[in-house]
């Protein structure tokens, strides 16, 4: 339904359609002139090379243009809605079916080298990645969720896991995107530590271990099942579900990267994040938390966690929140 | 403006570009006689990497001095309050390091990438490429040959679609979408996925083998199919359709030629190379998927959101084109030609019939003939001879996404209602075909129901567009 105005944000993207390059115009100016990191900016050369330093990046800025305009939903939108009346009990009823079979709770658990830390240090650094491409948050949430199955069958060695990074991102484009990335793409923003074969082995030997089951529900399908759902009710008015939806969205990418959230179904942070973005934005009409099924206590648990989460990151979310939030 | 543009994607995306581990000298998956196979290099590398403000701070970054246990209040929503309340530290420090096993990691030749090499699979559960005999090939596609193989198990037939492994790319992305998504269907109107073997140079799909496609069973049987034939092959597409709308799947590049006809009959949804899972809404589907025939006006109009929807217009098509024996919609120039076609038929839309088709980017009024709706049986006429068809057809093709009907609703329309009730209830993996009287029908001239020989997986894989 509503367009997530981070999607369209591909500045200068040579494939896209005519309809996103209008669409990637009108983001915010402050948005496109504001660079993701605001470090030295040079590309390290040569292999080995410091990186260059970032002092002050916000990894989760993009997000973007922030609230949306109220107004009704276009017509896309409407055709969207239309077929989740058809089915949308359906497609919930199957995704979270799915849930547990995809749901990797301890995926460092057995892993010698790669530690919760460097988890989110890499994590960290694929959400700005994704976004600089415009590819869309299902893209990263099916890279995130390959990626931590994929460590929960084979130890990787921690000079490795950026290629796996790279390569799980790959992976998930390929799923869902209409233009994916270009290896060479990839192998640059590595900068080139790493080779074409390399990257190419490692998505054989991805695909091999999870046997090709790469369908994950995401917190992306949840967030915009229920988001649909209050829409449908005509209780909640479109524009509160959309900012809700917005916040929830950059609150969901925080906790991708903290592994203190594995535990938790993408189902359960999606209800949380909304829950927890209509409180921050003093919503009138809160989504009301009995459709997702959950019980109380498991949803304030978590709903904690995020929040706190949000307080630490408080600086990562200013687009979406109103101004002089924090 | 062009260069501006591409000036500050590339100084973006050279800030985007981090090391985060520092050395990589080889990646090579080993495998231990332990059960886990390693991805393992010469050296570790434990350097964190600069820019760490750019790191999102997880609930465990609080050093511990700092960390003050605070009671988690229920009502604690305050959104001033400070990061100082720290929860709880949830990783314990024992499962954060195993001792790694740097045996044999230093030893291994730095060339040695044969583990990675897929010829031997690491999973038991992965098919041995010596499992099938190839037999004739079938066919060629884009990035697929298709060949006709049996089964060294159990002797049974089987269709092997062989994909090239492109070294620049890797896999290709119609071999991840199909391969995905069709491990997940288990319907007895969706072509059966048996095994996927991947070897170094090779990706084989390897399906049930169906002896024929619809498109070769109405060029064997043309003029129209038996009209009974035609409503038992309609509500199998629709079951398959069903099917796999309700998994948040579309199929997107329906066409006779994607139909697997088997010998009794049985209708299979096949070629899933451009099918995809639903996605976010917002995201724009390429707009070059549909065959042109059997592509709807929305699409044609450059309407790039997209719903189930989008496949039922095929289904329109295609009923039509089985009842009829002419496709419905046969353009033979352009999506201009073809849009022409269109509304010679249903009528030129306007923001009345269509609301909002003035807003899509291909629609120009001054470029099309005003032509005015009209019974689809004018334009087909053997849609009268069967109750509820035309009723049926017009609700499908709707050049009105919105007013199209779902693949679920069609299975209650009217012009099923003679088909036996049992047929409703049956489970997904059994065939119409188990229900008591329901069977194929010969078709006219039909001495014997012997159906083509060849097998023409091929040939829907060569005219399909990637």
């Amino acid at each position: 339904m509503v367009t997530h105005p981070l999607s369209h944000e591909r500045p200068g993207r040579p494939r896209s359609p005519p309809s996103k390059r209008r669409r990637a115009a009108g983001a915010t100016p402050e948005e496109r002139a504001q660079p993701l990191c605001r470090g030295l900016g040079l590309r390290a050369p040569v292999k080995k090379s410091k990186c260059p330093s970032c002092p002050g990046e916000r990894p989760l800025q993009g997000d973007a243009a922030g609230l949306c305009a109220p107004g009704s939903p276009e017509p896309a939108a409407r055709l969207e809605l239309q077929a989740f009346r058809d089915y949308g009990a359906s497609w919930y009823r199957f995704r979270k079916g799915l849930e547990s079979k995809f749901h990797p709770r301890e995926p460092l658990a057995q892993q010698p080298q790669v530690t919760a830390e460097a988890r989110c240090k890499l994590i960290s650094w694929l959400i700005p990645v994704h976004r600089h491409f415009g590819f869309s948050f299902e893209s990263l949430c099916l890279a995130v969720n390959t990626l931590d199955r994929f460590l929960t069958t084979t130890p990787v060695a921690a000079d490795c896991f950026q290629l796996l990074g790279v390569t799980s991102l790959f992976i998930a484009c390929k799923q869902v995107e209409v233009h994916p990335p270009r290896v060479k793409q990839l192998l640059d923003l590595c900068c080139d530590v790493f080779s074409r074969q390399q990257l190419c082995n490692l998505e054989c030997i991805i695909l091999n271990k999870l046997h090709f089951n790469l369908g994950a529900p995401t917190i992306s399908f949840f967030l915009e099942h229920f988001t649909h759902l209050r829409v449908e009710s005509c209780q909640a008015d479109a524009r509160e579900a959309n900012n809700a939806k917005a916040l929830a969205k950059g609150m969901a990418e925080l906790s991708m990267a903290d592994y203190a959230f594995n535990k938790y179904a993408p189902s359960l942070l999606a209800i949380c994040s909304l829950r927890l973005a209509d409180q921050m934005l003093h919503h009138q009409n809160p989504l009301d938390l009995h459709i997702s099924g959950y019980p109380e206590e498991v949803l304030q648990d978590c709903t904690d966690k995020l929040h706190l989460l949000v307080s630490l990151n408080g600086d990562s979310l200013p687009h979406v929140l109103p101004p002089g939030y924090f | 403006m062009l260069d501006a543009q591409s000036a500050e994607k590339s100084s973006r995306m050279k800030k985007l570009r981090r090391t985060l581990s520092e050395s990589f000298s080889r990646i090579a998956l080993k495998k231990e006689d332990s059960s886990l196979d390693e991805i393992c290099v010469t050296k570790m590398s434990t350097r964190n990497c600069q820019g760490m403000d750019s790191v999102i701070k997880p609930l465990d970054t609080i050093p511990e001095d700092k960390k003050v246990r605070v009671q988690r209040t229920q009502s604690s929503f305050d959104p001033f309050e400070k990061p100082t309340s720290q929860v709880k530290r949830v990783h314990s420090e024992n499962n954060a390091c195993i001792n790694f096993k740097t045996t044999s990691a230093g030893k291994e030749s730095p060339k040695v990438r044969r583990h990675s090499s897929p010829s031997s699979p690491t999973s038991p559960k992965f098919g041995k490429a010596d499992s099938y005999e190839k037999l004739e090939k079938l066919g060629e596609g884009s990035y697929a040959t298709v060949y006709k193989g049996k089964s060294k198990v159990n002797g049974k037939l089987v269709a092997l679609k062989v994909i090239r492994l492109q070294e620049e790319e890797g896999t290709p992305f119609t071999a991840i979408r199909e391969a995905s998504l069709l491990k997940g269907l288990k319907h007895a109107n969706i072509v059966l996925l048996h095994d996927i073997i991947h070897t170094k140079e090779t990706l084989t799909l390897v399906f049930e083998y169906v002896h024929t496609d619809l498109c070769q069973y109405m060029d064997k049987h043309p003029g129209g199919l038996h009209p009974d034939n035609v409503k038992l092959f309609l509500f199998q597409l629709l079951r398959g359709l069903s099917y796999i709308h309700q998994r948040y799947i579309l199929h997107r590049d329906l066409k006779p030629q994607n139909l697997l006809i088997s010998d009794t009959g049985e209708l299979k949804l096949a070629d899933f190379g451009l099918a995809r899972a639903k996605s976010v809404p917002s995201h724009t589907y390429s707009n070059e998927v549909v065959t042109l025939w059997y592509r709807p006006p929305d699409v044609l109009l450059g309407s790039t959101e997209y719903s189930t929807c989008l496949d039922m217009w095929g289904v329109g098509c295609i009923f039509v084109e089985t009842i009829q024996g002419v496709a419905a919609f046969p353009g033979m120039k352009d999506i201009q030609d073809q849009l022409e076609r269109i509304f010679l038929v249903l009528g030129t839309p306007n923001e009345d019939t269509w609301p909002g088709v003035h807003s899509l980017p291909h629609f120009k009024p001054e470029r099309f003939t005003q032509y005015s709706s009209k019974n689809l049986r004018q334009a087909w006429n053997k849609l009268s001879y069967v109750n509820h068809a035309e009723d049926l057809a017009s609700k499908l093709l709707q050049c009105f996404p919105k007013n199209r009907l779902s693949a679920q609703a069609a299975l209650s329309h009217e012009y099923f209602s003679d088909l036996p009730p049992r047929l409703w209830e049956l489970t997904d993996m059994s065939s119409i075909f188990t229900v008591p009287n329901v069977r194929l029908q010969l078709e006219v001239g039909e001495s014997m129901r012997v159906f083509g020989k060849n097998n023409s997986y091929g040939k829907g894989l060569s005219n399909s567009k990637h």
